[in-house]
């Protein structure tokens, strides 16, 4: 370098030094200096919270059942022998003819069962479709003899007559007091009481009371007629001057109307109590609001069927059965499931021992210092929330950190 | 101080130390291992995996195994290659039962599980040779017959006279005892029977586990809600996930102990599937 470039260098040294001096002072005066502390506070501490809120313990129960037909069954007069078959009672008084043998008396519409051979034509109609039968009612008129609802339960076999003993004598009496003819106990003796109570049933219906055997009056087998379910309903009758066979019964009766069913297990079943109000939706129609009717005894696990309860949902109102029948059918409870506090999923976190707990910021935020622990027994899930156990640090509206600690 | 009086002075404190149990070479009781296994438990079907299942056969390829030992079996017994009806049946059986060994392992759990499924036993209920007339002395030479023996379940649950396949049961039994003896589980433990004697029930005090006391007297109705209160007792309580954990921690150390060991013994399971595997095949099984 030479003599005058020395001279020069420290002028242009301090001009560069001047320069970036400025420069610096004009970078300070468009951009003034930033206090990132704060950013780096709210980086370290932000929070993502969610409030405590009340929530099912778990989504309501669906269930799939079944659809079934309504159960019909077939109603006409019994027919036997015709025989009394049986001994003298001990308490009932004797009379004359007790221990005759019984004979069938031709055409003995009004003394004796009719004989095999007289054929069983509907000889007066007394229901139509649509009413209930009741035990003990009068079902219609069948060549000439009236006949009378008894329950499945009563062993019928043969004439019940003044003197006849038995369960059949007590199912009698039974009937005879659904009727309100027969205010005693059931004895199982065809007394005097009965008699009176039987021609009263007889006589209510415009019918002389016969006798089954000569000078022993009582009741014939072929005037009862079995009803397998008290109240049913009727569908249809056979017409006047309709002849009874196997195809053509006195009266058509439902047993059972048509109904939904399905197996609840052991947990869902207390969502279905009898009463309980259900929806029940038929292939992709609207939910239709039902209610449970019947609920079995417990059933052991069968096939695809779970232990539990078959349950019986009424078909809802208006329901078309034949226009639904095949269709998938779901029965949903219509109550709420019961509730509790819940926190979301995420909030949830475990320690080391595996326990449970969420993190609860300080009153006054972030900055006011570290969140607090507080253990919590999750009690059910659903839809992305932990249900927990009640718990006063988390009330209802109270936050929970979710993220960010 | 010389250094000879303070190497007698020390001598002196060690052996004192040494009298007063504070230098014990067993030392103190070890506490337990921190967690540092998970279980999976698969609520679906109530499943709880565990490090050790890794090393033996899974439930699917116990079920083609004792399917094929009912073919085995009957042949043995029968002498002839040519399978009866109720040995085909007895095979099917085992093929659709599905018997988790691990359900049940701590106890109740998965209420809804068990809501529809029940307590299903844990081990296959179906019985060797089916509905084969069997002599007792027949039945036993097969049994140990080496066709058979090839053929032996490996599982954490199946006991057996091989050696090698017993190591897993071994290993597991060991980790299930030190679990049900950690006192972190006697604390859930507490918890969950608390909340069973909360529900109105007794505890049975003949096993380790406790839980609900089933009395012989009970209808299954009664059996089974008894059950789903434990089940869901555990399940409130987060307490097979819990319990699990500390248990699979124990397996680990074992597989971190044994691992070749373990290793040969899960080539020895998959060659054993593979053999009743065919063996199904041969016999129009599957």
């Amino acid at each position: 370098m030479s003599g005058k470039g020395r001279r020069l260098a420290p002028w242009i040294i301090g001009a560069l030094l001047v320069g970036a001096a400025g420069g610096a002072a004009a970078v300070a005066i468009t951009h003034p200096a930033v206090d990132t502390s704060a950013i780096d506070n709210a980086s370290q501490n932000l929070w993502v919270t969610a409030e405590v809120v009340e929530k099912p313990v778990r989504g309501a129960y669906a269930i799939s059942g079944q659809l079934s037909e309504p159960t019909l069954a077939a109603v006409s007069p019994l027919t036997g022998s015709g025989s009394t078959g049986d001994s003298a009672s001990e308490t009932a008084p004797t009379t004359a003819a007790q221990g005759k043998e019984t004979g069938d008396e031709a055409g003995g519409a009004a003394t004796g069962s009719l004989p095999q051979a007289v054929r069983r034509v509907v000889s007066a109609t007394v229901l139509t479709a649509g009413e209930s039968v009741h035990w003990g009612d009068c079902l219609g008129e069948v060549s000439g003899r009236p006949v009378f609802a008894f329950p499945p339960s009563a062993p019928l076999f043969r004439d019940l007559v003044f003197g006849s003993s038995g369960s059949d004598v007590a199912a009698l009496q039974a009937v005879l007091a659904e009727a309100g003819l027969f205010d005693l106990a059931p004895t199982g003796q065809f007394g005097p009481v009965t008699l009176a109570a039987v021609k009263a049933l007889y006589q209510r219906h415009g019918y002389d009371l016969p006798e089954p055997v000569a000078g022993r009056p009582g009741m014939l087998l072929g005037d009862t007629a079995i009803v397998p379910v008290d109240g049913a309903k009727v569908v249809s009758t056979a017409p006047l001057g309709a002849e009874i066979t196997a195809e053509q019964p006195l009266l058509t009766v439902e047993t059972a109307p048509a109904r939904v069913m399905f197996r609840a297990d052991v947990l869902q079943a207390e969502a279905f109590a009898v009463g309980a109000a259900v929806s029940v939706k038929f292939g992709s129609g609207d939910p239709l609001p039902s209610a449970v009717t019947a609920v079995s005894a417990f059933q052991a696990a069968a096939s695809s069927n779970p232990a539990g309860y078959d349950v019986t949902v009424a078909v809802p109102e208006g329901v078309d059965v034949a226009a639904v029948a095949g269709l998938p059918v779901v029965v949903t409870e219509a109550a709420a499931a019961p509730t509790g506090p819940a926190v979301p999923l995420a909030a949830l976190r475990r320690d080391d021992q595996g326990a449970t707990y969420v993190l609860v910021p300080a009153a006054g935020g972030a900055t006011a210092g570290p969140p607090s622990r507080v253990d919590v027994v999750v009690v059910g899930q659903d839809a992305g929330w932990a249900v927990i156990v009640e718990n006063p640090a988390l009330p209802v509206g109270g936050v929970v950190v979710v993220s960010g600690q | 101080m010389t250094s000879r009086i303070r190497t007698v002075l020390w001598l002196a404190i060690l052996s004192a130390l040494t009298l007063t149990g504070c230098a014990d070479a067993s030392g103190p009781p070890s506490a337990p291992p921190s967690i540092t296994a998970t279980a999976t438990l698969d609520r679906a079907n109530a499943a709880i995996t565990l490090p050790l299942d890794a090393y033996g056969m899974t439930a699917d390829e116990v079920a083609t195994v004792q399917a094929a030992q009912q073919i085995v079996f009957a042949r043995c017994i029968t002498g002839s290659d040519a399978l009866e009806d109720v040995t085909r049946d007895a095979a099917r059986q085992e093929l659709d039962h599905r018997a988790e060994a691990n359900h049940w392992l701590l106890g109740y759990w998965d209420a809804d599980y068990m809501a529809q499924h029940g307590a299903a036993p844990a081990i296959s209920q179906v019985t060797l040779g089916g509905n084969l007339e069997v002599d007792k002395v027949k039945g036993r030479e097969c049994v140990y017959s080496d066709n058979f023996e090839a053929l032996h379940v490996i599982d954490r649950s199946t006991v057996s006279n091989d050696g090698a396949a017993q190591k897993l049961v071994q290993y597991s039994s060991e980790a299930w005892d030190k679990t049900v003896a950690d006192p972190r589980f006697q604390e859930l433990q507490a918890e969950r029977d608390a909340c069973l004697t909360d529900a109105g029930y007794t505890l049975d005090q003949n096993s380790k586990l406790s839980g609900v006391e089933l009395r012989d007297d009970w209808s299954a109705e009664e059996r089974l809600k008894a059950q789903l209160a434990e089940a869901q007792c555990a399940d409130s309580l987060d307490f097979t996930q819990r319990a699990a954990n500390i248990e699979a921690t124990y397996e680990q150390q074992a597989i971190d102990a044994h691992e070749a060991e373990l290793v040969t013994l899960r080539q020895k399971a998959a060659e054993r599937v593979d053999r009743a595997t065919v063996i199904l095949i041969e016999a129009g099984i599957i």
